[in-house]
């Protein structure tokens, strides 16, 4: 059952989520067939609160858009559209366009799909996905977008053995999806392997092209791997995204028994030189006796991975697990499992997207550490608990190429907690 | 210059009054437009010979619409909590708006709070079944979760789509809530002007929080604050208006429910933003017979000047407030006549809401700077005066009437070749990426009001100039986003016929 109503949402809608996928592809240029404020809306409530994301080259308020008002809501908006989409093509550089549209569109019933055919025969091309915002939040709309693209664009090709997508990472929603999915680059060229992340610069319409697809999410981005493996018949993994020395070497371990490629080596170097850092910092862990309880509040996928990490390697005990995306029952049993940390070690799980109720579960549970999002300071505040931003809405920090993924991302975030801890001093 | 009357009385009891139609939208309450290209002059003439008609673009990028501009206008009212009756996307910049609720709450020396909102999360059903009780949900939970006094209850384009009877559904739940709910018509598609959403919430606030009959406090003024304006400005207000013996009453941002309701009470209402305080102004006038003078930002010596006037006349303090500005004026002038010495002749471009786009133009034409463009987001008899007034002073000058648009601002730019551009959030990074030093014409950390503004932002100004280097760097590193041939092109190329006024 979806929640009724949210308290203090922390995603934006559809709209939100499929944007800000089709922003972070380069050459793709965005046409929002919507109202005119969605666009602003989405931006600030998607973008920016992610860490301060800017505008990019065509994002913000420069995105191309319908601005659907009530004569288009009235008789129909497919003439503005066709307009919109002409002049578009005229002025703004790009080589894929893609009309994604929004509830008004939805409700009023266009038939967005014949007036983009029109454009087919033209030497650009021009795309669409039916993003609603009311169709869901943004992981939702990142697998709508997405499967819409790669229905429309991608073709069959021949199948590249060292190539491998990377799915699962909603950019914006996860608010350091560029800083991971750079470190999970690094770790799999590392391997020999070609990477594409669709943000990366490699056409989206190569995505047939992989040996393998990997959902660095127990539920996003599973849609889109199936879609790929129905069309193209390859192969997947669902690997919820990996962090630390331990997670991170079983996700390499996994990777080179699926491709059959050595891994041992980039292994034993990556540990040693995470270790090393780990070590600098052992005397203050150990001085200060930090071992502490702990309350994750994020999307399911990071809620595997720190919780993870966090038992795994820094030996801390996890409180409450509280996952704020709405996910599909059918997933949830492997979440449980992913969660079940071994030595009787596990989270209370709390599915949980009304911010009222994480913040009352949250207090009662009186953890010392909280990971969750900017808008937890109030609550961290009146349990007395340390905390990092580091899920959606982050307004408290900037991120740029920061990420905790694989094994350079866990000494950052070792240093932002720990820097969290020793601020007043 | 002419003494304010008094506002015609309505024939209600005060306290009675309470208009349920919804509000008509600027468009058609006040002629507004958001489409315009040409000079200064032309935007001038056009409109005196009423031939000013409204137009469309056939290429236009995304915006603001008066949904969020109406949740703007009332998120930071203290105690209370804010609904948004939509899909949760309508919702979700509320965490940006938490930050100026926040920064604001820290310029004004408290322990910031986090504000409060809940979306009622339409879905693709609900558009089907309808979500009214989603709406009586989310009002008995704000009751119960926060206690507040006064509950916002947006709407949204589905909302208004598929016909949910909001105003319905809060008359039933009002007698179980302790808090007053209130209804805010705003749905985004009904208005090509954003400032309709700052009608929509006052017309909530007037008729639903401030009541009569009120006992008369002859020093307390209203002066209605946009959140775009900051703390520094009003204590500057606070100061002006103090030496005449005069209170400020900021409402709404920030403001306490009783502050709200306090309104009606004042002996004047006057506004920091003639476009934002229009309608609240005129209503309280009317059903109060408070004298409501707002024709311009106190941005700039003579907008300044006319500012105060405007507040004292009507109160009998013409002498106070003569001496107030002769002395006020002397005291900066030193140091404006020091700050002109560096920046006369340079070319500007300004960018604003419809009244700083009269108000900075103003200030800057005071430090000496040349006026080589200015676009306003919209245009309408709010401004007109003030904005012939401009041109009287300033000349002639390429303008623009646009809802953002930085394509149409990119290409201006680009042919006008200004030594700085001044302009709004969101859109003055374009003109960075261009390589053009920028200011923020509204920035929460600076004063720009009353004297002392023209000297701050003069300041800010000689700053700009003294170090470009970030801008031109980034610059360096940006790539054009429109094909090449539009730079040279007419930049009122997508202005079209409208198929219809809204």
């Amino acid at each position: 059952m979806p929640p009724v109503i949210l308290d203090t949402p922390r995603h934006s809608c559809a709209l939100g989520g499929a944007l800000s996928t089709v922003s972070a592809i380069t050459g793709f240029v965005p046409i929002l067939h919507a109202g005119p404020g969605c666009g602003g809306q989405v931006f600030y409530g998607q973008n920016f609160t992610s860490g301060y994301r800017g505008s990019g080259p065509l994002g913000g308020v420069s995105i191309p858009s319908t601005n659907t008002y009530e004569q288009e809501v009235v008789f129909g908006g497919e003439g503005r559209l066709r307009e919109q989409i002409r002049t578009t093509l005229e002025l703004v550089k790009g080589d894929t366009y893609v009309v994604l549209t929004g509830c008004t569109v939805g409700l009023i019933g266009d038939d967005v799909r014949a007036v983009v055919q029109e454009f087919k025969s033209g030497k650009t091309r021009v795309v669409y996905a039916e993003t609603p915002g009311f169709k869901g939040g943004s992981n939702e709309g990142y697998e709508i977008v997405l499967n819409a693209l790669i229905d429309q664009l991608a073709t069959k090709k021949p199948k590249i053995k060292s190539r491998v997508n990377i799915l699962g990472i909603v950019p914006s929603q996860d608010v350091f999806w560029q800083g991971n999915l750079s470190e999970i680059e690094r770790i799999l060229t590392s391997l020999g392997l070609e990477v594409n992340t669709f943000f990366n610069g490699i056409p989206l319409e190569e995505a047939g092209a992989a040996a393998l697809n990997i959902v660095l999410s127990p539920w996003v981005g599973i849609s889109v791997a199936e879609n790929l493996k129905k069309r193209f018949g390859t192969p997947y993994l669902v690997f919820p995204l990996p962090v630390g020395a331990t997670d991170t070497t079983a996700f390499v371990k996994k990777i080179g028994t699926t491709l059959k490629i050595k891994t041992a080596d980039i292994i034993k170097e990556e540990e040693r030189r995470l270790y090393q850092y780990i070590d600098r910092i052992s005397d203050f862990l150990v001085d200060f006796d930090v071992q502490l309880h702990f309350a994750t509040v994020s999307d399911a996928g990071d809620a595997v991975a720190l919780n993870r990490f966090l038992v795994a390697d820094l030996g801390w005990l996890p409180s409450v697990a509280v996952v704020t995306d709405q996910v599909p029952e059918k997933y949830r049993a492997a979440i449980h499992k992913s969660l079940n940390l071994g030595e009787g070690i596990t989270p209370k799980i709390l599915y949980e997207s009304d911010s009222w109720k994480i913040w009352e579960a949250v207090e009662k549970e009186k953890p010392a550490f909280i990971l969750g999002s900017s808008l937890d300071k109030d609550t961290a505040e009146r349990i007395g608990a340390w905390r990092l931003s580091i899920s959606f809405p982050v307004t408290d920090r900037v991120v740029l190429d920061r990420g905790y993924a694989g094994y350079r991302g866990a000494t950052t975030l070792i240093e932002d907690m720990l820097s969290a801890i020793v601020a007043p001093f | 210059m002419s003494t304010p009357k008094l506002p015609k009385i309505p024939k209600q009891e005060p306290g009675k009054v309470r208009d349920k139609t919804v509000l008509a939208p600027r468009e058609d309450r006040l002629g507004s437009i958001i489409v315009a290209g040409g000079t200064a002059k032309n935007l001038v003439d056009q409109t005196r010979r009423k031939c000013l008609k409204n137009q469309d673009r056939s290429f236009s990028q995304t915006t603001f619409c008066q949904q969020w501009l109406a949740i703007f206008t009332l998120a930071t009212i203290k105690d209370t909590v804010v609904i948004v009756h939509g899909p949760v996307g309508c919702i979700s910049s509320l965490p940006y708006i938490n930050v100026f609720n926040r920064l604001g709450q820290i310029h004004r020396n408290g322990k910031p709070v986090s504000g409060r909102w809940i979306s009622t999360n339409l879905l693709e059903a609900d558009t089907i079944y309808g979500g009214e009780e989603k709406l009586r949900t989310a009002i008995q939970s704000a009751e119960e979760r926060y206690h507040p006094g006064a509950i916002f209850v947006f709407t949204s384009c589905v909302s208004g789509i598929v016909g949910e009877d909001i105003d319905a559904v809060i008359e039933s739940i009002q007698p179980k809530i302790k808090a007053t709910v209130i209804p805010i018509h705003c749905d985004g598609f009904r208005s090509k002007l954003w400032a309709s959403g700052y009608d929509g919430s006052f017309h909530g606030v007037l008729n639903y929080l401030i009541k009569g009959p009120v006992e008369k406090k002859a020093d307390l003024i209203n002066v209605i604050n946009p959140l775009t304006i900051g703390r520094p400005d009003e204590v500057e207000i606070e100061r002006l208006l103090g030496k005449l013996n005069l209170r400020a009453n900021f409402i709404p941002c920030f403001a306490s429910i009783d502050a709200i309701k306090e309104s009606a009470s004042a002996a004047l209402t006057t506004g920091l933003c003639p476009t934002y305080g229009e309608y609240l102004a005129k209503i309280l006038g009317e059903r109060y017979r408070i004298v409501a003078t707002q024709k311009v930002m106190p941005i700039g010596l003579a907008n300044t000047d006319l500012w105060l006037r405007e507040v004292a006349r009507p109160l009998g303090k013409e002498k106070e407030v003569e001496k107030l500005i002769k002395e006020e004026r002397a005291r900066v002038k030193p140091q404006i006549d020091a700050l002109k010495k560096k920046l006369a002749g340079k070319k500007v471009f300004v960018s604003a809401g419809q009244s700083r786009a009269v108000g900075i133009p103003n200030l800057v034409a005071d430090l000496g700077l040349e006026i080589v463009g200015v676009t306003a987001f919209h245009y309408d008899e709010v401004t007109h005066d003030s904005f012939a007034d401009l041109t009287r002073r300033c000349g002639n000058f390429p303008t623009s009437v646009a809802n953002l648009q930085p394509f149409e601002q990119t290409n201006l730019l680009h042919q006008q070749k200004p030594d700085i551009f001044i302009g709004h959030s969101g859109e003055t990074v374009w003109a960075a990426k261009q390589g053009f030093p920028t200011v923020m014409g509204l920035n929460l950390f600076h004063l720009f009001v009353g004297y002392d503004g023209v000297v701050t932002f003069g300041n800010r100004l000689v700053d700009a100039f003294a170090n470009p280097a970030f801008n031109r760097n980034l610059s360096a590193h940006s790539k054009n986003v429109y094909h090449n041939d539009w730079y040279t092109a007419d930049p009122f190329k997508y202005i079209r016929e409208a198929a219809c006024h809204r």
